[in-house]
Parts: C-alpha cells; structure tokens; sequence
C-alpha cells in the first residue's frame, strides 16, 4: 500500500487531507511541524511526502533540504503543498528541493494525479 | 578680492608705471635740451666774439691804413666819407656786441672777457667822431691812434675768450653725453621695474583665474561622476569664490535633493515591497482557511454522491469545521477591509460622549468567557475621578477588546490586569488603559514586529492561538487615527502589557463635524412643506449632529433630548419621520417606540431607530421601520429618511402647469430607474384637454401669472368625479430655485396624499 507522510500544522487541514487521502486507499501519516515531519520521513521512508511550507520550529524549505541532505532520505518523493501560490513560490520549493509543488486549497485530482505520476 | 577689482588694480598699476616712464621721457628730453641750448649759445658767441674781433682788427687794419696814407699825404684829419665809414663799422660791431650779449645771457656774458672792454673803445671811438660831427671839425688822425694800446689790449682779451668758449663747449658736449647715459639707465630702470611688476600682476591674476577654473572645472567633474559631496575650495572672497560657494550651494542642494529622492525610491521600493509582502501574506491566509473549506465540502459532497449512510454527528462535525473556517476567513476579510479603509484614508472618526467606566465594564465582560476558559483571572482597576470621555466609541471598543482578547489567549492559570486612568500631558487630557498578563511574553525581536501585518509572534502561535495576525495591526492603526498610542512592554515567560493612550476629550476631526459645521448651518436650505423629522435623542452631540445632517437636506427638524418630551413633541408636532436613540435615561428608545405605537396620532409615524448597540432585528420586530447602527455615516441617515417618506406616484405620468421649465427641468433631473412621463403646460385649456385624454398620476402646479384662473382651475378640478382624486401640488411659492431634484421628489412625496395634505393645512 502506497504510503503517504503529511507534514501539516493546521489541524483542520491535516484532518480533511488524511481522510481523503485514506479514503482513497492510502496509508497516512501525520507530522505537525517542520522537525517531526524529518524525523518521520527517515524513520519510516514513506512513498510521497506532502509537504506544507509554512510550519513551526523546522520550516517545509529547511526541512526539504535537510532531507535531501541525507544520503538515505535524499531520493524521498516530496511534493510541496502549500498556501504560497505567489510568483515564485513554485521556484523556491522547487529549489528547496521538492519534487513537485502544489497550492491550496487543494485541488484533489490534480494533487492525486501528481502522487500517481511519482508511484 | 574679485576677479574684475583684480584685473582693475593691475591695469592702473601698469598704467601708473606708464606715466612714470612717459615722465622720464619729458624730463629727459627738457635736460637735454637745455644742455643742448647751452651749447648753441656757447658756440653762437664763440662765433660772435670772433666776428668782433675780426672786424675790431679790420677796423684797426684800416685806421692804421689811414694813418699811413695819411702820414704820407700828411693829412691830419679824415675827411667826411672816412669819418663815416668808420662810425658804420663801429655801429655793426655795437651790433654785433649786443647781439651776443643777448645769445650769451647774462650767466655766459660774464664769463667772456673783452665785452666790456670793447664797448668801452667802441664809445670812446663813437664819442670821438660823434664830437667832431657835432663841431663840425673834422677828427684828427693823431687821436685815433692813440686808441692802438687800448685796442690791442681789447684783441688780447677777446681772442682769450675763444679758448674758454671752447673748453666750454666741449664740457657741455661732456655734459650732454652724461645726461644721455643717465637718462638711458633711469629709463631702463623705469621700464624695467613696470614691467616686473605688471608681469608680476598679470601672473598672479591668471594664476588666481586658471587656479581657481580648475578648481571649479574639477569641481563639476567631480560632480558629474556623482561624488556630489566633493566640495569646491577657492580662497578669498572673490567672484569666483563666490562661484565656487554658489557651486557647493547648488552640490549641497542637488545632494540633498538627490538624497530625498533616493530615499523616497527607497520607501517607495520598501512599500511596494510591504505591498507585495502582504498580498502574498493575504493570499497565504486566505488560502488556509479556503482549503478547510473546500476539502470538507467536498468530502461531505462525495459521501452524498456516494449515498453512504451519513452519521449526523460527523457530518455536524465537519460542518462545524466549515463554519469556523468561514468564520475566520470573514474575520480576516474585515480586518483587511478595516486596514484598508484606515490605510486609504476612509476610516473615519465619529466621536461621541461615552461613559469611561461603563466601557471598559462592557469590554471585560464581554471576554469574560475567555479569560476564564484558559483558568485566567481578571482584574479591573479605575483611578479616575471623572468618567465621562469623548472618543470614537466603536474604535475604543475594538482596540480594548483586541488587547484583552490577546491578553486572555496568550496566558494560561495566570492573572489578567486592566487600569484605566487619565493623566494631562502637554495640556491634553489622556485616557491611558494598560491591559497586562502573567502569559507567555515576547522576545525584544518579536515586540519589534509586533505591530506588523501577519505577523505574530511564532509561526506556532497561529496554531496554538488562533488569529490573523492584523489585530494589532489594526489597533495601532485606530490608536493613531484617534490621536493616540499604543505602547507595548514585555518579558518573555513573565508577561505582556500593552498601553492604549487616546486623548479623553477628542477633538472633533474635519470627517465628521468640523465640515458639517463649516458648510451645514450656513447653507442650510430651509424649504417649507419638506418633511418634518423629530429627533429623539439625549446626547447633545448626536442629536446636533442628526439636526444639521437632516437640516442640510432641506428638512425642518424638531428635537427632545428624552424619551417622555419627544412622545409629547410627537403627539403635539405629527412629524413626518421620528429618529430615536435607544439608550436614553429615565425612559430608553425600546419603551418610547412602544409607547408611540400605542399612540393613534403616532401610530403610523415611520421611525428610524439608531444606537451603537447592534439590535437590527429587534428593532424591526418591535416596530421600527428602519434602524441604523452608530456611527452612522454621513448620508446614512437621510436617505433612511427618505425611503421612509411616503411612495411616489409618478409611473402614471406627471402634469405640470408652470410658465417657464423650473419644475419640469428638476423632474428630468430626478428621472432615475423608473422613468415617468412629464407633460408641461402653461395653458389651462391645454391641461384640462390633456386630462380629457389620459389620466395623470399627479399634477404640479409651478409658477403662474393667471392665479386666480389656476386657482379655479385647481377646484375644478377637485370637484372633479373623474380627476378628483389626482394629487395635485401647488408649488408657486416654494422657493422652487434653491431646491434640488431630491428635495423636490421628498416634496411631493410628502404633499401627494390629498387627505394629508388637507391635514396640514
């Protein structure tokens, strides 16, 4: 089963996220701030990582770098997702390192068709 | 010293030291010709002494030839021929002898011997022949010659002169030679000197002149090249020193302006940064909340589609998460738009008399709830005597309920501490209210920013505490608009206290009254007939300020400072619109609105109620036909007013009767969304074929010459069976000129029911 680490702080986001995404049959976890999401995401290596930017104690940039820092968790699938939809946003994630880069509010199927085209 | 004094004083001394030299040359030329003079009388009676002793020997020659022949003929006496002979002689050397007495001078004559001495045998000699003449006896030649010693001596003497005449001459030559070398050195001298020293001049002024050029040359190369705070230094105080200041003045000037400019590029550049900073911000905050929102609608949207069995308390769940998003997001669009207002200058300030005391009261009750939700405990202190204040209310609330709002979030089982107190600074009278907390505290670097949109004081306290991060924003922004502060102290883990100092007595700003006042009560446009509103309301200030808002609108407004006078009022007065505040003393606006009711006379009487308390629903329910919220802005409550007045029946189209098109030019200006027909006349017969043919849904009567016909005309026509009903309005002594469009419609609206209008008169 396709693993999915949402790294969110907003409860209310995180919540409807992680139903939605398990309703459509993946495995979720959650972090809440920028530091767990790093230590998740090496802990556990899941398939995708959904990556919010704006988060307490590590940010979604520092926290993408760190992971691309280290060797093991350096070839993880992170998307962006983020409420930073300005121009330049996308190029900030994007060097950051992630993989892809998403705005909210979430657009399902396209967010979907993105995790779908890293599996 | 200037440049042009400069140039002055060298040229007139160059000058001077040419008239020195044409001086020299003068003198020179006078010594030298005196010399010269010397000498041609020098060598004039040189030539002279020896033509006398010439002819002194041919005379002598010729007497001892006399002698002799007459020796030899021994003839004693000269014949008459002879004797004048020798007197021509003797007179041409006389002559000659006085000749150069004059050439020589007298100096010179001096000097030469033998003058005398020959003028004394030339009158021995003259006296001699000028005796016998007299006589007539003729000279003896004996006595001639005894004059030979005499004679030799004279030649003797003369011919000596000729060698110190001479020696003269040459030492005039001597002299002349001299005086030609002496003038040659004082005039080399002379030239010389002038012309050192002008060469001096002339070096120093274009030494001065390319110095200082170079300087201001350099100057504005300096300049051009940017370096705008060189400066240009030239000494003295001359022009060009005076160019250079001018120069420097004009550096300084461009500096400064270049300066300003700079910064201003630079503010310009930080807003346009701050702007796109908060756009980015709101799209960010705005976006959260949106995301919130549309996930769970569309997750419930799929379980309906889905047809899944919906357990009502997780449905009610998710809604109630779609309802506290939205209601954040209404939050933040407010506080944004109340940013925005303040920030493009539409925020006004509406100041009103409020109780001190009674406010903060409100304020603390009202985040009661909070503040014991998170286990806190409020105090409240007062140290003021006097508790009456004059302030933008709404404002003050806002900003008090932010603070303590706060205050209450961010503590925890601590203690909250509100003091109001007044003080007078520079002669105003404060309000200080300082709200402090035992909570979580901020970091100097957070406190810095603490004022700033979307920013709080951690990323995570959004989490933790909600909001949007624009309150204090907005607060500060308020406390400014009111002529106050907002101060901040804090310590992290200790507390927070915030201060709020606002004048206690505002002065009233050019927004509401002071404009009001400058052009209200002046312009007012009284016009008779318009409606007539009663204000009911006990604050001085608000009750004049609805007065001159209505008055300036042409209504004839009445007003009780009570609720028991405005109910007589309105029994006495029928206005045709009340205005009524809710809180009043004694009895307050809900019981007068009752009581009105219960009246028959006021039964029908629209009322417009307003108060700061949003009560809009119960106001309506209660019977009020319209309510405003305070502060109530500009045109808010006139155009209640208006829509309170009675229907216009214009649809069915208008009549006019006026001479002219006064009435009929306002109507067209008050065509509005539903246009009427307007059909104008000045003949009667005219009016009355027209309403032969179509009905009319009122008739005006403007000015007309024939009353008397009109006036008759007009009872006929309310006679009328089939036009009796028609409103009809006369309107020939309304001041139609001073009234506008508006005021005309309000006019008619007012005057269209024919029972009223009988009422009134």
């Amino acid at each position: 089963m396709t693993r999915i680490l949402i790294v969110e702080d907003n409860e209310m986001n995180r919540d409807m996220l992680s139903r939605r995404l398990k309703r459509k049959g993946f495995e979720v976890e959650v972090a809440v701030d920028g530091q767990q999401g790093v230590d998740m995401a090496t802990a556990s290596m899941p398939d995708i990582v959904l990556m919010d930017m704006s988060l307490p104690i590590k940010d979604g940039w520092a926290a993408t770098k760190e992971l691309r820092r280290n060797e093991a968790t350096a070839s993880l699938k992170i998307i962006a997702l983020t409420a930073h939809a300005m121009d330049g946003d996308r190029q900030k994630a994007m060097k950051a390192g992630c993989d892809d880069y998403d705005t909210k509010p979430i657009d399902l199927k396209r967010l979907l068709g993105k995790i779908e085209a890293f599996l | 010293m200037n440049l042009s004094k400069r140039i002055a004083l060298t040229s007139s001394i160059i000058l001077v030291f040419y008239f020195f030299t044409v001086m020299v040359f003068l003198w020179s030329t006078k010594v030298s010709r005196e010399i010269v003079n010397e000498l041609q009388s020098v060598i004039r009676s040189q030539y002279l002494v020896y033509d006398i002793s010439q002819q002194l020997k041919e005379l002598n020659t010729r007497l001892k030839v006399l002698e002799a022949v007459a020796s030899a003929q021994d003839k004693k006496e000269l014949d008459e021929n002879e004797q004048g002979d020798l007197l021509k002689s003797i007179v041409s050397i006389g002559d000659d002898l006085n000749i150069l007495r004059v050439t020589a001078g007298s100096e010179l004559s001096s000097q030469i011997s033998g003058i005398e001495l020959t003028d004394e045998l030339l009158k021995q000699w003259t006296a001699l022949i000028n005796h016998a003449e007299e006589t007539g006896q003729p000279v003896q030649i004996y006595s001639l010659a005894a004059f030979g010693y005499e004679f030799d001596n004279t030649e003797t003497e003369l011919t000596r002169n000729g060698f110190a005449l001479r020696g003269l001459s040459s030492e005039l030559n001597t002299e002349i030679e001299e005086a030609e070398t002496q003038i040659n050195r004082v005039s080399l001298l002379v030239f010389c000197v002038s012309a050192l020293i002008a060469l001096l001049l002339i070096y120093f002024l274009i030494r001065y002149t390319t110095k200082s050029l170079a300087q201001l040359r350099l100057g504005t190369r300096e300049w051009s090249k940017g370096n705008l705070a060189h400066r240009i230094w030239v000494g003295g105080k001359g022009d060009l020193a005076q160019l250079a200041e001018s120069f420097n003045a004009m550096a300084e000037e461009l500096d400064a302006t270049m300066e300003q400019a700079h910064e201003e590029r630079q503010r310009a550049n930080e807003a346009n940064q701050a702007k796109s900073g908060f756009l980015a911000n709101m799209s960010h905050e705005l976006r959260t909340p949106m995301n919130a929102i549309i996930g769970y609608s569309e997750m419930l949207l799929e379980d309906i589609e889905d047809g899944e069995e919906l357990d009502p308390e997780d449905v009610q769940a998710d809604l109630g998460k779609i309802h506290s998003a939205g209601k954040h997001l209404l939050g933040l669009i407010n506080e944004v738009l109340d940013l925005a207002k303040v920030e493009s200058g539409k925020m006004g300030v509406y100041n009103e008399s409020a109780d001190l005391k009674k406010l903060v009261t409100d304020v603390t009750t009202t985040v009661q709830p909070m503040v014991i939700n998170y286990e806190n405990t409020l105090d409240t202190i007062f140290e003021f005597d006097d508790s009456e204040i004059f302030t933008d209310v709404t404002k003050f609330r806002q900003v008090l309920m932010n603070l303590l709002s706060n205050a209450a979030k961010f503590t925890r089982k601590g203690k909250i501490t509100v003091k109001a107190r007044r003080f007078i600074e520079e002669e105003t009278d404060f309000v200080a209210i300082s709200v402090a907390d035992t909570g979580i505290g901020m970091t100097p670097e957070q406190l810095d920013k603490v004022f700033d949109e979307f920013t709080q004081a951690d990323d995570s306290t959004t989490r933790e505490f909600g909001g949007t991060g624009l309150g204090l924003a907005i607060c500060k922004k308020f406390a400014e608009l009111m002529n106050g502060r907002i101060d901040v102290e804090s310590t992290p883990g200790e507390g927070t206290c915030f201060t709020f100092v606002v004048p206690a007595i505002a002065e009233n700003t050019e927004d509401d009254d002071a404009q009001e006042e400058a052009t209200g009560d002046n312009n007012v446009v009284q016009i008779e007939g318009l409606a007539k509103v009663l204000v009911i309301d006990d604050d001085e200030t608000s009750r004049q300020l609805s007065k001159r808002i209505l008055s300036k609108r042409g209504y004839s407004v009445i007003t009780a400072d009570g609720g028991a006078a405005g109910i007589e009022l309105a029994c006495e007065q029928t206005p045709d619109i009340i205005v009524l505040d809710i809180l009043m003393p004694g009895m307050d606006g809900w019981q007068v609105l009752e009581k009105l009711r219960e009246i028959p006379e006021t039964a029908d009487i629209p009322i417009i109620m307003q108060s700061m308390l949003s009560e809009r629903e119960l106001g309506l329910s209660l019977g009020a036909d319209d309510y405003l919220t305070k502060p109530v802005d500009k045109s808010d409550l006139p155009n209640a007013v208006r829509k309170l007045l009675p229907e216009l029946k214009l649809d069915e189209g208008v009549l006019i009767i006026e001479q002219g098109t006064t009435l009929l030019d306002l109507l067209n200006q008050a065509q509005g969304e539903e246009p009427f027909e307007t059909s104008q006349t000045a003949d009667l017969e005219d009016a009355e074929k027209w309403m032969a043919d179509r009905r009319f849904g009122i008739i005006l009567v403007g000015k007309h010459s024939e009353m008397d016909a009109v006036s008759k005309f007009m009872g006929n026509v309310r006679r009328s069976e089939d036009y009796g009903d028609i409103p009809m309005i006369l309107l020939n002594s309304i001041e139609l000129e001073s009234m506008d469009a508006d005021q005309l419609l309000s006019f008619i609206r007012i005057h269209q029911d024919p029972e009223e209008d009988q009422n009134q008169d």
